[in-house]
């Protein structure tokens, strides 16, 4: 069936019913693809095009200031796969992403449970709470690296004050500086988790709470099979989330720990590549691989979050 | 030396030349449709006093040149080689800038620099010649100018030195044995401070470190050939020493995480009694320290320890020059600006602004009776006097560079940028790594990164 209709209209009065040419309006598809169009282009410029241009790169030598830019196949891939340091990166980031999404879990959604008790103060206490959040990395990154400094930090001072003449662990040495920055980025994000599960818990029906205060369940009991249950699906949007934020955080890893081979995640990695051996080839390589890790953690998760709730309706 | 041209064909695609011919038509400054030159200048020297010094320059500059406008821009120093790459691709690159002294080869192989003869004619012999010879390339023209220098230094604490009869002072150092018996000394005689601090949180100063033990130990980084080479005896002693400096208790625990400011202040407050550093550093004993009285307590020595292969220890030479891009629309205003710049009046003012830091590059400013009346040269003369022993002593080279030929090789900063080096002494240091296999690695990884770019 065609969607094209034409109209007539009736002669006007006074008029010798001369009837004007009946005017085509274009067809609905033709609006819908208009409508459409920047959606569209906006999309192929900020997304499709750059990530065209990175699979393009990967597969050249393409140097930083060199006039080198020639195909090399599969050879930067290969280069990688092969690379010691490269496996390195990516045990590194799969263990930061995990450790902190972990951490930030366990804590974001205790930290939500005591904030959702009333008690005095518990605005301002609210407001302490969420405020890592609001702070930008780089005063983050500084304020950390001074708290923990080995020779002039307060860390320093308390551990002297406390154990006179000790010489603290430098908790910033390429030997802790891992798991400084765990606890710095744990600090930083849990508040996103804290926001989160704070604004779920708020619409939990209390009078559920409540009967099973009255049926006599414990706390343990009525977090576990009423409270728990109730977060689950933000908790599982949260996992997915935090996941690939810190699966690519680049920001406070670079600021606070640097670019040493303890804290080297794959977008540490990326950079170094494309800035410090002005490899472009290499370097977009390494953007291209941590891309696809976060596609098929992406899918994976979300094929198994829709299958349970799938068997669960 | 490689020269422009030298690349295969083939490899100069036309995507390359793409992007490179963006990268030139779209340099920083422009000459307006109503006739204006606007000339952005970047720099690397970010103390106040420096800038408001060139924003002075810039002042006379535009009020004798109405049609001029000058921008300037202060790029922190280790972010400048980041900044630069990232404007090279987006071709937004400023007229004039200081480089690395290891890039100027590597943008003259790409034919993209404008020579800056005029500039350096009107110095004349007054312009300290091994500054000169850098940037005096084969083709006879001098395509870079030192806008200011300064050579790293071994400054001590003569107080917490005294504290140790009998170590006696780095001017008594002569090989790295000594310096690990001496600074283990010092380290035993003051509580709470060690022998030798070094900065080690960031790559560059890990790097520095490294090539000049290497260069003091009788190796160099990169072969006749122009090949890296890591895998060496020379370097394995390198790190036997850095290992036997952490084990002695000489070099400070605290060294990895330490940033460059953080070891000038270790010595300020007494919790380093030796330091590498450059003439800056005097801002922050004048501020940290006022006590302390330079040349008294604070002190220079004008000799390093020589390695057990080396027969000569080697310094840096810190000596970033102005580069003018050849593309650039205003490149001969901008040449003409760096006449302006290096005129004797305005030339004192850029250098009297750190004058501990920026030493000038006319060898007659020195005998200068107004610079000679600026209270840190009247201060910290002596430092000054130092740093150009050095520089006359033809042991001062640039950043990576272990002999002069080194500096022919466009590939330096790679090797630079990569961290290969600083992992290298990180996994040995601090983890304890094999160093026959650290150098094994740092080897591969390094040949696997230039090896394309080598000209066999």
């Amino acid at each position: 069936m065609s969607l094209t209709r034409t109209t007539t209209s009736a002669p006007r009065a006074g008029t010798r019913g001369v009837a004007p040419a009946p005017r085509r309006r274009m067809p609905g598809w033709f609006w819908g693809a208009l409508l459409l169009s920047p959606a569209f282009f906006l999309v192929l410029g900020v997304i499709a095009a750059p990530i065209g241009y990175l699979v393009r790169l990967s597969f050249t030598d393409a140097h930083a200031y060199l006039p080198k830019f020639s195909a090399v196949g599969f050879d930067n891939y290969v280069g990688l796969l092969k690379a010691p340091h490269f496996w390195d990166s990516v045990r590194t980031t799969v263990w930061y992403a995990g450790l902190t999404v972990g951490l930030q879990l366990v804590l974001g959604v205790l930290i939500a449970l005591m904030l959702h008790q009333r008690f005095r103060g518990r605005s301002v206490i609210r407001l302490f709470a969420l405020a890592p959040y609001m702070v930008p990395s780089i005063v983050v990154a500084l304020v950390w690296r001074w708290l923990l400094d080995p020779t002039t930090g307060a860390y320093s001072w308390f551990v002297d004050k406390v154990w006179p003449g000790s010489e603290p662990p430098n908790l910033l040495s390429p030997n802790l500086v891992f798991w400084s920055l765990v606890v710095v980025s744990v600090w930083m994000f849990t508040p996103f988790i804290v926001i989160s599960v704070l604004a779920r818990l708020q619409t939990i029906d209390p009078s559920t709470v409540e009967a099973a205060t009255v049926d006599g369940a414990g706390a343990w009991r009525r977090f576990w099979h009423i409270v728990l249950p109730e977060l689950k699906p933000v908790l599982y949007t949260l996992i997915l989330l935090r996941f690939m934020f810190m699966f690519t955080k680049f920001d406070i890893v670079y600021l606070f720990a640097g670019t040493g081979t303890e804290v080297r995640t794959l977008p540490v990695l990326t950079f170094q590549r494309i800035f410090g051996e002005a490899r472009l080839g290499s370097g977009a390589a390494v953007a291209m691989v941590l891309f696809v890790l976060l596609m098929i953690f992406t899918t994976v998760y979300l094929r198994t979050l829709y299958r349970e709730r799938e068997e669960t309706a | 030396m490689r020269a422009k041209g030298r690349y295969p064909v083939r490899i100069a695609t036309a995507a390359a030349a793409t992007s490179l011919a963006a990268a030139l038509v779209g340099c920083g400054g422009d000459t307006t449709d109503d006739g204006r030159v606007e000339i952005t200048v970047w720099h690397t020297e970010s103390t106040p006093t420096t800038v408001e010094a060139l924003d002075e320059i810039i002042a006379d500059y535009e009020a004798a040149h109405p049609d001029v406008t000058i921008t300037q821009e202060s790029v922190g120093w280790g972010d400048l080689q980041v900044k630069f790459q990232a404007a090279l691709a987006a071709g937004d690159l400023p007229e004039i800038t200081q480089v690395e002294p290891m890039f100027v080869r590597t943008l003259y192989a790409q034919d993209l620099l404008v020579p800056l003869d005029e500039v350096v004619d009107s110095l004349g012999d007054d312009y300290l010649p091994q500054l000169r010879e850098m940037f005096e390339l084969p083709d006879g023209h001098d395509y870079g100018v030192v806008h200011a220098w300064g050579t790293d230094s071994v400054v001590y604490r003569a107080d917490l030195y005294a504290k140790a009869p009998g170590a006696g002072t780095p001017e008594d150092l002569e090989t790295w044995d000594d310096s690990i018996e001496q600074w283990e000394a010092v380290s035993e005689a003051n509580d709470g401070a060690h022998g030798l601090m070094l900065a080690g949180d960031a790559a560059h100063n890990v790097n520095e470190e490294v090539y000049l033990w290497l260069g003091s130990n009788g190796g160099r980084l990169f072969d006749r050939n122009g090949h890296v080479t890591i895998d060496t005896p020379q370097m394995r002693e390198v790190l036997e020493y850095w290992v036997e400096l952490r084990d002695s208790g000489a070099l400070s625990p605290a060294w990895s995480s330490q940033t460059y400011a953080d070891s000038l202040s270790a010595l300020a407050r007494g919790e380093a009694a030796t330091i590498f550093s450059f003439g800056r550093a005097t801002y922050t004993f004048e501020d940290q320290a006022p006590d302390l009285v330079p040349g008294k307590d604070i002190k220079v020595a004008p000799n390093r320890p020589v390695g057990p292969s080396g027969d000569e220890w080697i310094t840096q030479l810190d000596a970033e020059p102005w580069v003018v891009f050849k593309d650039s629309p205003d490149a001969e205003a901008a040449a003409d600006f760096l006449s302006f710049f290096f005129e004797r009046q305005n030339y004192r003012r850029w250098i009297g602004s750190v004058p501990t830091q920026l030493l000038p590059v006319r060898a007659s400013t020195f005998d200068d009776p107004e610079y000679q009346a600026l209270p840190e040269v009247r201060t910290w003369g002596f430092w000054i006097d130092m740093q150009r022993q050095m520089l006359e002593s033809g042991r001062a080279y640039p950043l990576m560079v272990t002999q002069p030929s080194d500096l022919e090789l466009p590939y330096l900063s790679d090797l630079y940028g990569s961290e290969i080096l600083v992992d290298m002494v990180s996994e040995v240091v601090e983890n304890d790594k094999d160093i026959d296999e650290a150098m094994a690695d740092a080897q591969a990884r390094a040949d696997e990164l230039l090896s394309p770019l080598y000209d066999d």
